[in-house]
C-alpha cells in the first residue's frame, strides 16, 4: 500500500490518471473528499451518519465505475459533487426531512450571505439562531434548499454549481434568487424578528 | 478507527468493480448526438412538406369557395406535418440538452437553434424538390394519408362544381385534350381564358382549371388555368400525377 504516497502534491486529474492504472491511488482521492461529501450530504438530506456512509459509498463506487467518463474540461471537484447530487436526488428524495445544516458559526454565516446588503428595509440585523435556520430550511424546496448551500456553505461559485446541478448559469443565477425570495417569505411568515 | 474510504477501496477490491471502458461513454455520446442530429433532419424533412403544402394550397380557388383567408387557411393547414415538426423538434432539443455539455445551454438557446437549424435545413430540402417528393411518397403508399391531409386530387375532380385536373395529352387550337386523374378524357376549351406566362401547356403537363361544365358531356369551359404544382417539383422530374386516384377507377 505504498501506491498513495505523495497524494498532497497531486491535482485531482493527475489522481484519476494514477487511479485509472491502480486502483489504490483512489484512496487518495477519496481521502481528500470523503469530509467534504459527507457535510454536503448532511446540508442538503438530512440522513443519519449510517446512511450518511452508505450513501458516500455508493457515490464513491459510482464516480470509480464511471471514471473513464470523467471529462478534464470539468473540475473534477464539480464532477463528484455532480454524482453526489444525483445520488442523493435519486435515491434518499423521500427520506429527506430535516437537514442537519450547519453548526451556529455557519448558520451565521450563511444568514449573513442571504442578507440583501444593498436593501437596507430588508437587511437582517440579528442573527438567527441554529434552530431558527434549519426550520426555515427544512422548509423550503430541495432545489432551493441545495443551491443555498452549494452557494454559500460550499462556497461554489456559478459556473460549478451549474455544473454540479446540470442547469444553465442563468437558471442557476434565479434559482438562488428565488431561494433568497423563499427564505425571506418564510422568515416574514413566521415572523420571526431579525 | 472506522476508515470509510479504506472500506470502499475494499468493496471496490473484493466485488471486482472496474471502470467502464471509455468507448461506452463514446458510444453514449455518439448516440445522443446522432439521435438530435436524425431529429433535425426529420423535423427539417417536415418543414420541407409544409412549405410545399403551403404553396400548393389552391390559394386561387379561396374567393371560388367564398372563404376569408383565415378560413381557407384553418382549413387547410398541413397539421399533421406541424405535428410531426413540433415532435421531432422535441426529441432534438430533449437529445441535445442530454449531451454532454448540453445542460449548459438555455432551454430557449436550444429549441430556437433546433428550429432554426430545421428551418434552414427544411428550406434547404424544399428547394431541391423533397417537399413535393414526400408529400408525393407519403400520399402514394401510407393508406389513411389522403384522409388527414387536404385531398387536392379530390377536390380537383369535381368538374360539376366548377374544378377540373388532369394531363394534358394533347392540344389542337383552342381545345386541350385532358385526361382528368380519375381517368376521363376532357376537351378543354380556352378560348375564354387568359393563360399566365408561368403556365405551361405542353403535351405531358398537370395542370388545374376552374370553368364551367358543357351542356355536351366531358366539355369543359376553362376560366382560370393554373399548373398542377408550383415551387421545386421533384427531384426526378416533372410533378406526376396523383395515381391513388387512378387505382381507384376500376375503368382504367
Amino acid at each position: 500500500m505504498t501506491a498513495y504516497r505523495n497524494c498532497e502534491e497531486k491535482t485531482d486529474e493527475e489522481l484519476v490518471k494514477l487511479t485509472l492504472a491502480d486502483q489504490e491511488w483512489y484512496l487518495c482521492l477519496m481521502r481528500r473528499y470523503e469530509a467534504k461529501l459527507t457535510r454536503y450530504i448532511r446540508r442538503i438530506s438530512g440522513l443519519n451518519d449510517q446512511d450518511l456512509e452508505d450513501v458516500l459509498q455508493d457515490i464513491f463506487i459510482k464516480a470509480y465505475r464511471n471514471l473513464n467518463e470523467f471529462d478534464p474540461d470539468l473540475k473534477f471537484n464539480s464532477w463528484i459533487y455532480r454524482i453526489a447530487h444525483n445520488e442523493v436526488i435519486s435515491r434518499y428524495r423521500k427520506l429527506m426531512t430535516r437537514p442537519q445544516l450547519v453548526d451556529g458559526e455557519e448558520g451565521e454565516k450563511m444568514l449573513d450571505l442571504i442578507e440583501d446588503k444593498n436593501d437596507p428595509e430588508e437587511k437582517l440585523d440579528n442573527k438567527l439562531s441554529r434552530e431558527k435556520i434549519q426550520n426555515i430550511l427544512s422548509q423550503m424546496d430541495l432545489k432551493y434548499r441545495e443551491v443555498l448551500a452549494l452557494k454559500y456553505l460550499e462556497e461554489k461559485d456559478y459556473k460549478a454549481i451549474s455544473d454540479i446541478v446540470k442547469k444553465p448559469i442563468g437558471t442557476v443565477g434565479t434559482l438562488i434568487n428565488r431561494a433568497k425570495k423563499q427564505f425571506r417569505e418564510i422568515v416574514n411568515k413566521q415572523g420571526t424578528k431579525f | 478507527m472506522n476508515d470509510s474510504s479504506k472500506n470502499t477501496l475494499e468493496k471496490i477490491k473484493e466485488s471486482k468493480i472496474k471502470p467502464k471502458p471509455r468507448w461506452q461513454f463514446h458510444l453514449e455520446q455518439f448516440g445522443i448526438w446522432a439521435f438530435a442530429t436524425l431529429s433535425v433532419i426529420i423535423g427539417a424533412k417536415a418543414f420541407a412538406v409544409i412549405i410545399f403544402r403551403l404553396v400548393n394550397n389552391d390559394w386561387e380557388v379561396r374567393k371560388h369557395l367564398g372563404r376569408s383567408l383565415l378560413d381557407h387557411t384553418l382549413l387547410t393547414l398541413p397539421y399533421l406535418w406541424i405535428m410531426v415538426m413540433a415532435l421531432f423538434v422535441l426529441l432534438a432539443y430533449y437529445n441535445a440538452r442530454h449531451t454532454k455539455k448540453g445542460y449548459r445551454y438555455s432551454v430557449y438557446g436550444i429549441v430556437i437553434g433546433t428550429v432554426l437549424a430545421s428551418l434552414f435545413l427544411g428550406g434547404a430540402l424544399y428547394s431541391t424538390g423533397f417537399g413535393y417528393e414526400i408529400d408525393f411518397l407519403f400520399s402514394e403508399n401510407l393508406p389513411g394519408y389522403q384522409n388527414v391531409m387536404p385531398n387536392r386530387g379530390e377536390f380537383w375532380s369535381q368538374p360539376a362544381a366548377g374544378f377540373l385536373s388532369g394531363e394534358v395529352i394533347s392540344q389542337k387550337g383552342l381545345d386541350l385534350l385532358l385526361r382528368s386523374f380519375d381517368g376521363e378524357i376532357w376537351i378543354v376549351n380556352i378560348s375564354d381564358t387568359d393563360i399566365p406566362d408561368f403556365v405551361s401547356i405542353s403535351t405531358g403537363s398537370l395542370i388545374r382549371v376552374i370553368g364551367e361544365m358543357h351542356e355536351r358531356k366531358e366539355e369543359f369551359m376553362a376560366k382560370e388555368i393554373f399548373p398542377w404544382s408550383a415551387g421545386p417539383n421533384g427531384l426526378f422530374g416533372p410533378p406526376r400525377p396523383p395515381h391513388i386516384l387512378m387505382r381507384f377507377n376500376p375503368c382504367l
